[in-house]
């Protein structure tokens, strides 16, 4: 989404303009959930958080000062959930033996590939995911870790880098 | 060759990015079309795309649901005030999290909206603790004010101001503390002692403002670039205070306080293990602000002594018997971002000072953080050392200085390999042991093993860059922000005898960005020409270090 737009999207949002509200969930749920799944590798708790995230941000517009940053913003709220959510469940984690990726449903898709992403570091995990479900754009990359797009770049060079390791290591393609 | 491949290779997803300028495609399409390694390395990173994008495109169904499950309870919220909070309610309980503590979040939610309708609080919380490396880290400069009081058994508490501005940017630093001297009983000295340090790229400035004394050394942009990012990372007092992204664990949100009529969110960790302390940090929850920083650490140092606890407010914390000690670190002042004026990075003694080293006579480093060996083995010194936070890997630049030894260098480096021993110089550090003691209690028989990596020589001085390779897993990494490390050193000839060097990693590198400006840019600044050897990147050096791994039996 261009900048104009967005802004624009973000203005009528504190109105109460459904269509805006519509235009920025669908312009952002992809972003949110791509930060959900790599930072808690976990498709169902990824999709809670993301919706909360989303619901979090919206009813709370107001309070963004700066409607150019939504996306940054957006974001760090995602973060945050997330980081409370593994706060709050973290001694159940620790009870989990198997590990995420392969354990939760919908695991026979792409087993290889959920393996290797389990085994990434998060920042690496998290860049990849926004990366690709961004439309292969350093730009949210560079929004939610703070870095610049030169940045970006290199940091989803070496995910990638890493992840053909993996791979590899998996015996794949 | 094998370098050019490896630097091709990392060039290749920005090639499929195509953010790469024509000039260089162009360079690397050439060197794929010839060469079978790359040209495989590019399918298969192709392939990989492909999965992640059929990936990717098999999740939609999942964000379809996001999305619908988030206008589902918007559209409550818009038509109806009061239907919004059961429309909410029933979206979040359809959802797995429907637990005692998913409850609680939602009425956090609810109220956000209650207050959104009523008046417009300070409800919507965006910034929190895991801001806080990331908005520290992006500052171009920073001011902040406050003390560092110290509590020892017996004693009154001694408080002790200090103040910093630091201008990332334009590479100027300013630091003003006061400091008491600790007696060899362990106790503090009556008498203070002020002092200030004050660089920019030319000249550095120390001033004493006990004895009014100052001496200047001359700077250059590396050495500035260099030691603000090491008081950074190392300063008794930044070094807690710039929080890393692995330690945010166990932040909790305690509260919230009103400060000079902004209210700010309270961010908590109590920690006993591995260390104990509490952190605390003050974030204005819509703008990221900090108002307030907190930090007291408790003294554990002898495991094996009598120990008591103690209660500090309502944490409980182990204390030496003999020696209970603990200090604590507050900042009241925390401004980011804010234009520093040039008068405060002014290289000029005060009027009534005695300049004991003038800026003529103003010697410069010898060597960038430049340490000398224990006077049992002289002439040897250290120059630079960092810690790759990606795999824990330490490197180190040190040189042997002794004059015969010198006559016969040139032949010893010019026959060393990366990845291979290194050289034998009057005295070798050949390994490292980690000195932490609770890392020690934990990882006893780690030991760090020594290669060579490069050499560089500038006058008549080669500086031997070795890199030392844990032989089992690596610390934790929030270990390896305060790590230590004794490195074993021997003799040329072996006499038999290890002697021990204590090594204090001066930084913390955890990107190729850091890995050029710290690493690189101290090789150019101990070369002649400088320039860093050729060949040496992040990654490469990450791959060395994973070979010599393996051959290390990982």
């Amino acid at each position: 989404m261009n900048v104009d737009l967005e802004k624009k999207l973000v203005a009528a949002c504190r109105n109460g303009d459904r269509s805006a509200y519509a235009g920025i969930v669908k312009a952002y749920s992809g972003r949110i959930f791509a930060i959900c799944l790599g930072i808690l590798d976990n498709t169902h708790d990824a999709e809670d958080i993301a919706q909360q995230a989303l619901l979090k941000a919206l009813t709370g517009i107001k309070q963004l000062r700066d409607d150019e940053q939504f996306g940054a913003w957006i974001s760090r709220i995602a973060k945050n959930l997330c980081i409370d959510f593994i706060r709050k469940h973290k001694h159940e984690q620790d009870c989990i033996v198997e590990p995420a990726a392969v354990s939760q449903s919908g695991s026979k898709e792409y087993p290889e590939l959920r393996t290797a992403l389990a085994k990434l570091s998060e920042d690496h995990r998290l860049a990849l995911m926004l990366y690709y479900f961004d439309g292969r754009s350093a730009k949210s990359i560079g929004e939610t870790f703070m870095i610049s797009q030169a940045a970006a770049q290199a940091r989803i060079s070496r995910a990638r880098k890493q992840l053909r390791k993996l791979l590899e290591a998996e015996g794949g393609k | 060759m094998e370098n050019t491949c490896e630097k091709i290779q990392e060039q290749i997803p920005e090639l499929m990015a195509g953010t790469m300028s024509a000039e260089k495609t162009a360079k690397l399409v050439e060197h794929i079309n010839g060469c079978s390694a790359c040209s495989k390395y590019l399918e298969a990173l192709q392939a990989d795309d492909k999965l992640l994008c059929e990936y990717v495109e098999a999740m939609q169904t999942a964000v379809t649901q996001i999305e619908k499950g988030a206008m589902d309870a918007l559209d409550g919220s818009l038509s109806d005030k009061g239907v919004a909070f059961s429309s909410i309610w029933r979206t979040i309980m359809k959802s797995r999290i429907t637990k005692v503590a998913a409850a609680a979040v939602i009425i956090i939610g609810v109220l956000l909206v209650l207050n959104y309708v009523g008046s417009p609080g300070p409800t919507g919380v965006a910034y929190g603790i895991s801001d806080v490396p990331g908005l520290l880290r992006s500052a171009k400069t920073l001011h902040v004010k406050g003390s560092r009081t110290y509590y020892l058994k017996g004693q009154d508490p001694i408080s002790c101001p200090v103040e910093y501005w630091m201008d990332f940017e334009k590479l100027r630093y300013r630091r003003k503390a006061v400091y008491r001297r600790r007696t060899s009983e362990g106790g503090f000295a009556d008498d203070y002692s002020e002092h200030e340090v004050v660089f920019d790229t030319t000249y550095k400035m120390g001033i004493d403002h006990t004895n009014k004394t100052v001496r200047f050394f001359r700077h250059r942009p590396f050495l500035s670039q260099f030691f603000l990012r090491v008081y950074r990372d190392r300063d008794v007092f930044l070094r807690d205070f710039y929080l890393k992204s692995d330690q945010l664990d166990g932040f909790e949100k305690t509260g919230q306080e009103e400060i000079d009529g902004v209210m700010f969110d309270i961010w908590e960790k109590k920690e006993n293990r591995p260390m104990q302390m509490i952190s605390e940090y003050w974030i204005e929850p819509s703008t990221g602000e900090l108002g307030r920083y907190f930090f007291a650490f408790f003294y554990d140092r002898y495991p094996n002594r009598a120990r008591r606890h103690d209660k500090y407010g309502d944490f409980e914390v182990l204390l030496d018997e003999d020696e209970q000690e603990w200090h604590e670190n507050l900042l009241t002042c925390i401004e980011r971002d804010k234009p520093l004026p040039d008068e405060l990075f002014k290289i000029e003694a005060p009027s009534g000072y005695t300049v004991t080293i003038s800026k003529e006579e103003a010697p410069a480093h010898g060597g960038v953080g430049y340490t000398t060996f224990p006077p049992t083995m002289p002439n040897m010194t250290v120059s630079l050392r960092y810690t790759l936070s990606e795999d824990g890997s330490v490197i180190m630049a040190w040189s042997d200085r002794n004059d015969e030894s010198l006559k016969s260098q040139a032949g010893i480096f010019e026959a060393l390999e990366p990845g291979g021993p290194l050289p034998e110089l009057t005295f070798v550090p050949y390994a490292l042991h980690p000195l932490f003691s609770v890392f020690r209690e934990k990882n006893e028989s780690i030991t760090y093993v020594g290669c060579h990596l490069a050499y560089t020589k500038k006058g008549n001085i080669y500086y031997e860059w070795s890199i030392y390779i844990p032989d089992s897993d690596p610390p934790e990494s929030e270990f390896k922000h305060k790590l230590t490390y004794d490195a074993l050193v021997r003799r040329n000839p072996d006499d038999g005898q290890i002697r021990g060097l204590g090594l204090i990693p001066d930084t913390i590198i955890t990107s190729s960005e850091e890995f050029d400006a710290f690493v690189l840019g101290g090789m150019a600044e101990l070369s002649d020409d400088g320039k860093a050897p050729e060949g040496i990147t992040y990654e490469s050096v990450l791959q060395l270090a994973q070979q010599i791994r393996e051959t290390l039996g990982n």
